[in-house]
């Protein structure tokens, strides 16, 4: 076994781009494009969409009930990044699985998420989790 | 500190696998080749046109509410990847059927559970390439 120790990984040709090997070892992948570039976990009740921990997030607004916005702390290089977000409450009964989330977003700065039950009608939930991929400005 | 500059890694005792430690408390270690997402794409449903992607050779709109991607370098097995995917408020996404090489998702229509085209699609992948 090897191991190598550096604090910063940057790409030869291009810095902002690395290939890895696969796990099958015939293929390669891209290390920056796979990377997660926010995540955040927040409670949809709390006053301001109150997040419990984040990657990447520099802010939260609670726009309405079931509406919230993600702003990033580096932005993304574009509006067209993937992101999926999935809600639920902190009750065995009611764990929201009978609900949606949604994650919309027209800038690179920010996303909005919407949370609704199956009425369907935007509500708040304890528990929401959004993980986004994409390419950073 | 320290700047590693390289096109390519690769593991020395097996290349299909590095570690890295990323603990808190800078003990725990993870698997760098199992961590990153090996696809994610965003599109409008009802067309093919792909907004942004990572290994997503393609989208074909086979039916109402039934997008299929389909990835450049397959997984794999059909079951050797794991799928997130989203599509806008108030409607019901998940997967249909999976291949090692593409997988279909099915989008239905608020809470009726009809199919239906929506838009701001977005499918996050995560597994073993083949």
């Amino acid at each position: 076994m090897a191991t190598l120790k550096t604090n910063t990984l940057t790409g030869t040709s291009t810095a902002g781009s690395i290939a890895v090997t696969g796990e099958g070892n015939s293929t390669t992948t891209n290390l920056q494009q796979g990377l997660c570039k926010c995540w955040v976990n927040f409670n949809g009740t709390a006053t301001d969409a109150a997040s419990r921990d984040t990657f990447n997030v520099s802010g939260m607004t609670d726009s309405a009930t079931g509406n919230y916005v993600v702003s990033f702390s580096n932005n993304m290089g574009n509006a067209n990044f993937s992101g999926v977000a999935v809600q639920g409450n902190n009750d065995a009964t009611n764990a929201g699985v009978n609900a949606t989330s949604a994650v919309g977003h027209t800038a690179s700065s920010a996303s909005g998420i919407e949370t609704s039950n199956l009425d369907p009608a935007s509500t708040d939930f304890q528990q929401i989790s959004a993980v986004y991929h994409g390419d950073l400005a | 500190m320290s700047t590693l500059r390289t096109n390519a890694l690769e593991g020395v005792d097996a290349k299909n696998s590095i570690t890295i430690v990323a603990g808190a408390g800078n003990v725990t270690t993870t698997n760098v080749q199992g961590g990153i997402a090996k696809a994610w794409s965003r599109h409008e449903g009802g067309t093919t046109t792909v907004d942004s992607s990572l290994n997503c050779s393609s989208i074909t709109d086979t039916a109402t509410g039934r997008p299929r991607h389909t990835f450049i370098n397959a997984f794999s097995a059909e079951n050797s990847y794991a799928t997130s995917c989203l599509a806008q408020a108030r409607c019901q996404t998940g997967t249909q059927e999976t291949n090692a090489g593409n997988v279909l998702l099915r989008t239905t229509v608020e809470s009726d559970d009809s199919d239906g085209d929506r838009g701001d699609v977005s499918i996050i992948v995560h597994g073993d390439l083949a």
